[in-house]
């Protein structure tokens, strides 16, 4: 039975649980086992600006434990975490000072940083890892090309290039290949295709947070597609949980439908909309699961 | 002062031709907000009218700039520096302050929450049957080492 070892960081298993059930359930009806990171906490994304050594120490030591517990790769999956995780390894390869200071801190709780765990992104786990378009053709459902999905991949999947990373910074493609593995036609590209959802604003000035995310929602609906999807719950929450108060901010209504890819692969899988956590979902995704349902 | 904290590139080498504001989705909603200039403060060593001001706690963190600069000078660099400097110098805003603390009490930046579906139904964690989220069993070690990195005693 393959295995994988979740990080569920913070957000996802404090408020966006539709994330963590729709992943659970996926994987369980995959056959694929999800092993637990002990002792995990705070990847310190939010901290990477105003104490970038708290934040440097809290990703080194998410990736120390992993060591400690015998694996070779981690599937974080909150973009935020994945940039924390990965922009780290980048960072400690080159700065050896650092990398000792970092460590010195990690034995007091008997760990140690060597570099060994390969951060994955969720899209890179289902492009490289995981043969989406194998399972479609073993569930012999068919293909549904009449339906459009649009894909939000977020600014910390893809950014900044100079750290190594599954896709292209500039013209990434791997999220809509797993939309097309999985029979839909997917929108190769739509006006800010690759904006931010304002999340990392959320903290400190909300205002203008909701208002980026606004930009982002509005453009999103010029794709024309049947629903945006996202893997990241930081994402997810502004385009989706939020996606009420951004129209009201921005005087516009928005109405796109908004889903987890978890979701997605999860209802082409069969898996009940309840066991998706779909009745979390605030965005209008009624019109798309009525189609999908046809 | 400043090097420091960057990582990419010295931002010396910016020659203000303000891709970096074209690319950027807060300085194409915040008229103020323009990415290239902060870039030019920090060159003509005005950082601490930039400290008190509030453009540096205005960039969304997107990365698209880095992607715009023809010299990789990675203006969202420069403004995580300043945010760490002005932590340093003017103090940690209170919202990153009860964030540290929460880590270094529960490992977590945010409290488990109650939350609502549609039909206003409400669920947590153990209602979903989702497992118990733990603190670390180090959580002492691991506190105070996350208080001392915060700059919070």
């Amino acid at each position: 039975m393959p295995k994988v070892v979740v990080y569920w960081g913070c957000f996802a298993p404090t408020k966006q649980y539709a994330l963590e059930l729709s992943t659970r359930n996926v994987f369980e009806a995959l056959n694929i086992e999800i092993l637990e990171l002990e002792n995990s906490a705070c990847c310190g994304y939010p901290y990477r600006g105003v104490k970038p050594k708290l934040w440097t120490f809290l990703a080194a030591r998410i990736m120390a434990l992993a060591e400690k517990q015998g694996f070779d790769e981690i599937l974080p999956v909150c973009n935020g975490c994945y940039n924390s995780l990965i922009k780290t390894k980048f960072y400690l390869e080159r700065d050896k000072k650092l990398l000792e200071e970092i460590n010195s801190l990690l034995k007091e709780e008997n760990l140690e940083y060597r570099g060994k765990v390969k951060p994955i992104h969720v899209i890179e786990y289902f492009h490289d890892y995981f043969d989406v378009k194998a399972l479609k053709e073993k569930l012999f459902s068919e293909d549904r090309k009449d339906i459009k999905i649009a894909a939000h991949y977020g600014c910390d999947a893809i950014r900044p290039g100079e750290v190594p990373r599954f896709d292209s910074s500039r013209n990434p493609q791997k999220f809509e290949n797993i939309i097309e593995a999985l029979g839909f036609t997917a929108v190769r590209d739509y006006p800010r295709k690759l904006d931010c959802c304002g999340a990392p604003l959320m903290a400190i000035n909300p205002e203008l947070g909701l208002r980026v995310s606004g930009l982002k929602l509005k453009n999103a609906k010029l794709a024309g597609a049947d629903l945006l999807v996202t893997t990241c719950e930081y994402c997810f929450e502004m385009l989706d949980s939020k996606q009420d108060s951004v129209s009201r901010l921005v005087n516009e209504k928005l109405e796109v439908p908004v889903m987890y890819y978890q979701q997605l692969l999860g209802l082409v899988l069969g898996i009940s909309e309840k066991e998706l956590g779909l009745n979390f979902n605030m965005s209008p995704i009624d019109v798309f699961l009525e189609k999908f349902k046809r | 002062m400043i090097k420091r904290f960057i990582g990419l590139q010295d931002p010396n080498v910016c020659f203000q031709c303000r891709r970096c504001s074209s690319g950027c989705p807060v300085a194409f909603l915040e008229k103020n907000y323009r990415p290239h200039r902060i870039v030019a403060f920090v060159n003509l060593d005005r950082i601490d009218e930039l400290l008190k001001s509030e453009v540096i706690w205005e960039c969304t963190r997107c990365y698209k700039c880095v992607e715009y600069c023809p010299q990789k000078v990675a203006p969202s660099d420069v403004v995580l520096a300043l945010q760490a400097l002005a932590a340093e110098k003017i103090g940690l805003p209170a919202e990153y302050k009860d964030m540290i603390m929460r880590v270094a009490k529960t490992g977590f930046s945010f409290e488990v929450m109650q939350v609502t579906d549609r039909e206003l139904e409400f669920y947590d964690r153990e209602s979903l049957g989702l497992p118990k989220l733990v603190t670390p069993s180090s959580i002492e070690i691991l506190g105070n080492i996350v208080k001392k990195l915060g700059g919070i005693e």
